[in-house]
């Protein structure tokens, strides 16, 4: 009975999460609440062979969420209509630790000549983990396109925020904001197993001032590149 | 008369901040609770010695770090020797021998014998001890001068920042390098202590991996260990006061939630995590559990701004919902649950600037703590429930202070060089 209503609840939202994703926005903002659903974790490690594609959930074996045995997660009930938004999960193991066949974040590096073209950094408004404007679509489209084409390419998104909010509340806000872009990369089709995150809240500013255009420069996010050989 | 007793002892506090040799008064920040002053004024008299075994400026020193204890201790204060007082605390030194007594009217009574080591490390811890033993002889109560702080001190090192967890005595004294990890170390939580023990071991976060992790050391050896096996981001751990529950922010799942695990500090066993909180389009952060352990107090911005929420720890198949209990102020961060159960303390914007504000669980009330510039944030209580640490940043520095609910002003416990922040307390 429990399962027959709570399939009944998932048609419902899907088919909710479909119309609304036919919707046109009218707003500025480009968020991700016209997505389809979420994006299913295949728990296919691609950093060990084939590289996974990321897909959006097609049936509702797929809209079942992350699949992950490291916790315990929330219901679907539990998430509050959280189907709307795209939820990666994360790779299940940072660059450099055991099992991870990649290198540490030290060997992540900065884009720079033609790369610093494409991975350009993206800024966010006050206490905002959303990406506003056009301009930034397009940023998050050319990394996409370029690691779809590049599938030896592993990148870091950093988390970044201004001085003026608490600074615990900070390191929770970068890790949200990376993650943002992160699942807007995943939506493009890159593979999930490709993009790690790291958050460092206010602890590392790109510009050092105490003034609204320190503060804008601060409130990023950041792309570090790694190619495998 | 309450005031003019307020003013006295501000007047007092004021001048005895220069005998202070670690920390240092600075008096914009004050706390505007208009609470009942209990003080009770005491005469300190000066350390003597009678066979010259300890130098007059070792001795100095001594009188200067009781002093400290004495005036933030939240029930007593020192008056000048023109000044009535019911208590007098003297210190005479023989063969080495330091020898506090408490004199209350007729009677005087031994209190300590401290054999000085001419450590000032060492000797000051026993001084602190003193202190702890005069509370509990006049006023039965639990001294906290004994107990220790960590925090994070940030420094440039090659021109990369680095952050490692540093050790202090509460009065700031002490101050002793726990990690050595060369990477970037914040937001350290002690692990409580079983009754009658000093806590020595605590989590913290590490970027040593890249990512931030949670890792456990203890303060004799400050080699970090990874508690939580899980992929993501892990921030701001809490653990609870029975020692059997760490709470986290983590992105495992790709968004910002909050999580809770069974640990086992003694073998190292970890439980499952569990996703206990988490909402669409929202950031959870700074976790802090309630003294039984069945209920945790965060920071979510799911209704709009920051604000903090209180949710059951118990995983059940149907979640619970978190409620908001912080409704005054806007926007709320970092919440601290006292031992004692009765208040939580958190940072508010208050007028441009985050002030520390008190939570009052049994009369429903918040009132604000501190004022003064300086964004104050990472409140800690000690165990006394009438202590709190916490950072103050301003432009050019972040600072630890000190201040307790039953006197007015902050008192700044650290200086020199490097962005100190994320103060935890030792349960005694």
């Amino acid at each position: 009975m429990e399962s027959i209503m709570k399939r009944s609840l998932q048609l419902i939202t899907l088919a909710s999460l479909v119309f609304a994703g036919c919707q046109k926005k009218t707003g500025g903002a480009w968020d991700d609440d016209n997505t389809t659903g979420r994006y299913m974790y295949k728990n296919v490690r691609s950093v060990w062979g084939t590289d996974n594609e990321g897909q959006l959930a097609e049936s509702m074996e797929d809209f079942s969420g992350p699949e992950d045995d490291s916790f315990i997660p929330l219901q679907d009930d539990d998430l509050k209509g959280g189907g709307a938004e795209i939820v990666a999960a994360q790779p299940k193991f940072a660059p450099g630790e055991a099992g991870s066949g990649l290198p540490g974040i030290d060997h992540f590096r900065n884009p720079s000549g033609e790369l610093a073209n494409v991975f350009r950094t993206v800024y966010f408004n006050t206490d905002d983990y959303v990406l506003r404007g056009q301009e930034y679509q397009q940023i998050v489209e050319s990394v996409a396109q370029y690691l779809k084409g590049h599938p030896d390419t592993y990148i870091y998104v950093t988390g970044n925020c201004d001085e003026r909010a608490a600074e615990a509340y900070n390191l929770a806000l970068g890790s949200r904001r990376a993650n943002y872009v992160r699942s807007l990369l995943v939506k493009q089709g890159v593979d999930p197993e490709r993009i790690h995150t790291v958050s460092y809240g206010k602890e590392k500013p790109a510009v050092l001032g105490h003034n609204p255009e320190a503060w804008s420069k601060n409130r990023r996010a950041e792309f570090k590149i790694y190619r495998k050989e | 008369m309450r005031h003019n007793m307020r003013s006295i002892t501000l007047l007092i506090i004021f001048s005895l901040a220069a005998l202070c040799g670690y920390a240092q008064e600075i008096p914009e920040i004050r706390v505007q609770l208009a609470t009942e002053n209990r003080l009770a004024p005491v005469q300190l008299l000066p350390f003597t010695t009678s066979d010259n075994s300890v130098s007059a400026a070792y001795l100095k020193q001594l009188d200067g770090i009781l002093r400290f204890d004495v005036s933030y201790s939240g029930y007593m204060v020192p008056v000048s020797a023109e000044m009535r007082a019911a208590y007098t605390v003297s210190g005479t030194v023989k063969g080495k021998k330091l020898t506090l007594t408490a004199l209350q009217g007729a009677g005087n009574r031994q209190i300590k014998e401290i054999l000085l080591s001419g450590s000032l490390s060492i000797d000051r811890r026993q001084v602190h001890k003193a202190t702890d033993a005069l509370l509990k002889h006049w006023f039965n109560a639990q001294g906290i001068a004994a107990s220790k702080l960590l925090f994070a001190i940030q420094s440039q090192q090659n021109n990369t920042w680095v952050s490692e967890i540093w050790e202090s005595d509460w009065d700031g004294g002490n101050l002793t390098q726990v990690t050595q990890e060369k990477s970037y170390c914040v937001s350290p939580a002690f692990i409580p202590s079983k009754p009658g023990h000093e806590s020595r071991r605590f989590v913290y976060v590490s970027y040593k991996l890249g990512q931030p992790k949670i890792y456990l050391a203890s303060l004799d050896e400050g080699k970090g260990r990874r508690v939580v096996d899980l992929r993501g981001n892990q921030l701001l751990p809490a653990v609870s006061p029975q020692r059997n529950k760490i709470a986290f922010i983590c992105d495992a799942a790709g968004r910002t939630d909050l999580f809770i695990q069974s640990i086992n500090p003694e073998s190292g066993e970890m439980g499952k995590p569990v996703q206990l909180f988490s909402y669409p389009r929202s950031t959870q952060a700074s976790p802090t559990f309630n003294p039984s352990g069945s209920q945790i107090a965060f920071v979510s911005d799911k209704d709009g701004s920051p604000r903090i929420y209180v949710i059951p720890t118990a995983v059940t198949k149907q979640r619970a919902d978190a409620t908001l209990i912080t409704k005054k102020n806007s926007e709320s961060s970092c919440p601290a649950w006292s031992p004692d159960g009765t208040k939580l303390a958190y940072s508010a914007k208050t007028k441009g600037v985050r002030q520390i504000w008190i939570y009052d669980f049994n009369a429903g009330e918040e009132r604000q703590l501190t004022d003064g510039p300086g964004n104050k944030e990472n409140p800690c209580w000690a165990s006394d429930s009438l202590h709190l640490v916490f950072n103050s940043t301003d432009a050019s520095s972040s600072e630890i202070f000190l201040v307790n609910l039953n006197q007015p002003d902050a008192v700044k416990i650290t200086s020199g060089g490097g962005k100190k922040h994320y103060p935890t307390w030792s349960q005694l």
